[in-house]
């Protein structure tokens, strides 16, 4: 049975319901969504005891408000600095119990990007191609595949109130890989060939800025235009993390609602691991790219994956 | 199939690129691997003359596998396997074809001359890509192969058809774009709470022109 759980009242900038992606359907066009950061997403729905990927919150906002219509239990984790429950401030990293006409405010002093919040049981979403994640472009799945505004109702299940509040272990947070400047892992792209050595080693010395143009789609850099010998080139496969670059030099980098093709010049991807570190990093900030062999790089990911796996699999706090 | 073309896109994903223009070979490779399981190939996508495979979520099995595997594929074509003709309705309306006079411009033909030269030609849906559902058409006549508007088009109403380059498209929804407009489908291309697939690759496809009365007839149902 769905159950509103809460009112929007400040929805801030970019907020969507996200989920698992939409895997299967790039051959018809349609792009994956999901989790722009897949680490703080899966932590938020550990602290409420929900499976990885179940339909979260997902948002751009600085300022997040809403009201409580039913009880729920409540995970916060990425670009949050402080919560606070009917105007007190309560701990991160932990699971709070909500209450009918609670009033929380959500607030992001960090250097990180994105908040995701989780209830309890998952958010109830509309199903799209097996997939709940809301495609901002294509209006797919989430709340009528759009992002919500203030007044929107957010439904889901009735929970179970779990016998222990969690806590997100010491040094695990999702706040320690937020940076004013980061450095991700790129693997050479199909068409690094189209540049020449001296603009490959300047892509991999300099530090690019953070344009003010992103979005789900992409994030736009600047600061340090790079060209290639030629653009003219079919359009061909991308994925979330292609790093495209168009005639006008400021490198574009894919991300989770991306198209599935482009016909830009495709320098590399960034590494699978680092994707959430790039998609925390806030506009003004500086990234610096560093190559990595796809061995490394599937490597640094599946140690990723084994610590999230672990603690998922802890039993002792069930 | 010889020497083999092959690069990594991103640590999950192999492109498989130079191989024939023609998408009856590319559709029997992704098929001929298709039959191999245990290589961990999860999804394929096919662009120009490039098979893209993408991993499952714990990797390729091996790399080297599945190139071994892609060198020792065998072409046999099967013409008369092919999918059955897909008519596909258009209408080239002046209050459609959008860019009625810069085609007439730059092909320096008549609007009625543009649009036998498209009719007769029949096409095939040789990827997809840009957003959902929009197919790509190979077969376009040389008469109407022109480059891409100088600047895209804020705004191309749904079912738009298309032509740039060699190809022609056909928009699936309102979208900003730079083909030029040669006519409107009123047929849906994607609507994923019904027929998830209208269209699929490797068809055949030929298009039937209708009245702007038909057209409008169509949107109605």
């Amino acid at each position: 049975m769905d159950l509103p759980l809460i009112r929007i009242i400040n929805s801030g900038n970019l907020s969507t319901l996200q989920a698992v992606c939409r895997f299967g359907f790039s051959d018809f066009g349609i792009p994956k969504s999901g989790f722009q950061d897949s680490i703080s997403a899966q932590l938020a729905n550990w602290l409420v005891g929900n499976k990885r990927f179940n339909t979260l919150i997902e948002s751009y906002a600085n300022y997040f408000e809403f009201e409580v219509i039913n009880d729920c239990s409540m995970g916060v984790q990425g670009a949050c600095s402080e919560i606070r429950i009917n105007g007190q401030s309560v701990s991160l990293d932990q699971a709070h119990h909500l209450r009918v006409n609670d009033r929380i405010e959500l607030f992001n002093n960090t250097h990180g990007a994105i908040l995701y919040l989780a209830m309890a049981g998952g958010f109830t979403a509309t199903e799209v191609l097996g997939s709940t994640a809301t495609d901002i472009a294509n209006g797919l799945g989430g709340l009528n595949g759009l992002p919500f505004t203030s007044k929107d109702i957010l439904k889901g299940s009735k929970f179970n109130m779990p016998r222990h509040t969690r806590s997100i272990p010491e040094g695990l947070s999702s706040r320690r890989y937020f940076s004013k400047n980061v450095t991700v892992h790129v693997i050479a792209g199909p068409e690094a060939y189209l540049f020449t050595k001296e603009v490959i080693d300047n892509f991999y010395s300099h530090a690019f800025l953070l344009s003010a143009e992103i979005s789900r789609v992409g994030y736009r850099l600047t600061g340090y235009p790079i060209h290639a010998d030629s653009y003219n080139i079919p359009s061909k496969t991308v994925l979330p993390g292609t790093i495209q670059i168009p005639p006008s030099g400021d490198p574009i980098i894919l991300m989770a609602d991306g198209p599935v093709t482009g016909g830009y010049p495709r320098m590399g991807v960034v590494a699978k691991v680092d994707q959430p570190i790039l998609a925390q990093l806030r506009s003004g900030g500086r990234v610096r790219f560093l190559a990595c062999l796809p061995e490394e790089a599937r490597l640094r990911e599946a140690n990723q994956r084994q610590w999230i796996e672990e603690l998922y699999h802890k039993k002792t706090e069930r | 199939m010889g020497s083999i073309q092959w690069r990594y896109l991103g640590e999950d994903a192999i492109e498989i690129s130079d191989i024939s223009s023609n998408i009856h070979v590319q559709l029997g490779l992704r098929d001929y691997l298709k039959g191999f399981p245990k290589l961990g190939i999860a999804s394929f996508m096919l662009t120009d003359k490039t098979l893209t495979l993408i991993s499952e979520k714990y990797g390729f099995t091996s790399v080297s596998h599945i190139i071994d595997r892609v060198a020792a594929y065998q072409h046999k074509v099967n013409e008369n396997v092919r999918l059955p003709l897909r008519i596909i309705p258009i209408c080239y309306d002046e209050a459609f074809a959008l860019d009625q006079r810069k085609l007439e411009d730059i092909c320096k033909l008549d609007y009625e001359e543009i649009i036998a030269s498209h009719l007769n030609a029949e096409y095939t849906v040789a990827m997809f890509g840009f957003m959902p559902g929009f197919p790509y058409l190979h077969g376009l006549p040389l008469s109407l192969s022109i480059p891409r508007l100088k600047s895209p088009r804020k705004i191309i109403p749904k079912g738009s058809v298309a032509i740039a380059n060699e190809m022609c498209g056909i928009y699936p929804n309102q979208t900003p774009g730079g083909w030029h407009i040669i006519g409107r489908s009123p047929l849906s291309l994607f609507d994923p709470l019904k027929d998830v697939r209208p269209l699929n690759l490797g068809q055949r496809v030929k298009f039937e022109r209708i009245s702007k009365k038909v057209f409008d007839g169509f949107t109605l149902n």
